[in-house]
C-alpha cells in the first residue's frame, strides 16, 4: 500500500469497517510511515462532524488561531470536507448576490424629495420643541 | 425599501403595506433620529422591524425543522454521504437560471431560518442587531444562520453539482 492509497482507506480504517485483511495492511502502513501516521492522527483529532459544526466560524475568520490550524490540517487531508466548504462558501455568495443584477437591487440612496421632506419635518419638530416655554 | 420588504415577506401586498407602515413610523419618530447614522440605514431598520412584526402576526404553522437538510454523519463523525463539486454558471442565461434556483430555494426554507438568512446574509444586518430584532440571543442567531446556510446548500446541491460524464 502507498500513501495515496491510504487516503482512500482512511475513513473505513478509522471506523473499523474495512475487511480484516485490509485493516491489517493499513495498520502496517501506518506503523511504517510517519506522514500517514500524522494524517491519521489529525483525522482522529477532528472529525468531519466537528469540521462542519464550526464551519461558520472558519468562514467568518473568527476561529482562535490554534483551532484554525487544526481546521486547516483537516482541510489538507479530507477532500469531502474541502468540497463541502467550497459549496458552503458558494451558497453564501449566491444568497448575497441573488438580487444583484436584477431591477430590484438593494436601495441605499434616498429620493431627494423624500430626504428634504424628512429633514424639513425634523427641523419643524425641533423648532416647535425649542419654542415651548420652560 | 420595497425590495427589502419583498425579500422578507415574499408577498407583494404585505410588502407594500409594510413599506407604508414604515413611512408612517419614520415620520412619527423622526424627532428621535439623531443624525449619527445614515438616514437610509435608519429607514432600512424601520422597514426590517415592520416586516418582522408582520411575520410574527401571520398565522403560524407549527415550526418546521431543517434537520432533513443537514448533513448526516456516521458513528466516527465522517460524512455519511459523498459531497459533490459544483459547476460555475458561465453564460448570462445560466447565471439567471442559477439566480432563479437560489431564490426558489431560499423561499423553500422554513420561515425561522429564511428570516435569519435574509437578515444576516442578504440585508447585511449585524449579528447583535439581528438578535435584538428577533428577540433571541446572538448565539441563537449564529446557530440558526449556520443551519439555514447548510439547509440552503442542501437545496441547491442537486441543481448545481457537476454532472458525472
Amino acid at each position: 500500500m502507498n500513501c495515496d492509497q491510504l487516503i482512500g482507506y482512511a475513513k473505513g480504517y478509522l471506523e473499523g469497517t474495512l475487511a480484516p485483511s485490509e485493516m491489517e495492511v493499513v495498520r502496517a502502513h501506518e506503523a511504517s510511515c510517519k506522514a500517514c501516521r500524522d494524517i491519521l492522527r489529525e483525522r482522529r483529532k477532528m472529525s468531519c462532524a466537528d469540521f462542519i459544526a464550526f464551519l461558520d466560524d472558519y468562514v467568518s475568520e473568527t476561529l482562535p488561531s490554534a483551532q484554525r490550524q487544526v481546521f486547516e490540517r483537516h482541510i489538507g487531508i479530507c477532500p469531502e470536507c474541502v468540497t463541502y466548504l467550497e459549496s458552503y462558501r458558494t451558497t453564501i455568495a449566491l444568497a448575497r448576490a441573488v438580487e444583484c443584477g436584477s431591477a430590484t437591487d438593494k436601495p441605499r440612496s434616498m429620493p431627494e424629495g423624500l430626504v428634504r421632506a424628512i429633514l424639513a419635518a425634523r427641523l419643524s419638530a425641533q423648532e416647535s420643541q425649542d419654542s415651548r416655554p420652560g | 425599501m420595497l425590495t427589502t420588504a419583498r425579500r422578507m415577506l415574499r408577498n407583494e401586498a404585505d410588502a407594500q403595506d409594510a413599506v407604508q407602515e414604515s413611512f408612517l413610523a419614520a415620520f412619527r419618530s423622526i424627532g428621535s433620529f439623531r443624525g449619527g447614522a445614515e438616514l437610509g440605514t435608519w429607514l432600512h431598520r424601520i422597514v426590517l422591524n415592520a416586516c418582522l412584526m408582520r411575520l410574527r402576526a401571520r398565522k403560524r404553522r407549527p415550526d418546521e425543522t431543517v434537520d432533513g437538510l443537514l448533513p448526516s454523519f456516521e458513528d466516527h463523525g465522517h460524512l455519511a454521504q459523498p459531497t459533490h463539486r459544483w459547476t460555475q454558471p458561465e453564460s448570462a442565461m445560466e447565471r439567471e437560471e442559477t439566480r432563479r434556483i437560489v431564490r426558489r430555494s431560499i423561499d423553500a426554507l422554513p420561515e425561522t431560518y429564511r428570516t435569519v438568512l435574509v437578515l444576516r446574509d442578504i440585508e447585511g444586518v449585524a449579528a447583535d442587531d439581528a438578535a435584538e430584532m428577533l428577540g433571541i440571543t446572538p448565539g441563537n442567531v449564529k446557530v440558526r444562520l449556520h443551519r439555514a446556510r447548510q439547509a440552503l446548500r442542501a437545496l441547491l446541491d442537486p441543481h448545481l453539482r457537476e454532472s458525472v460524464t
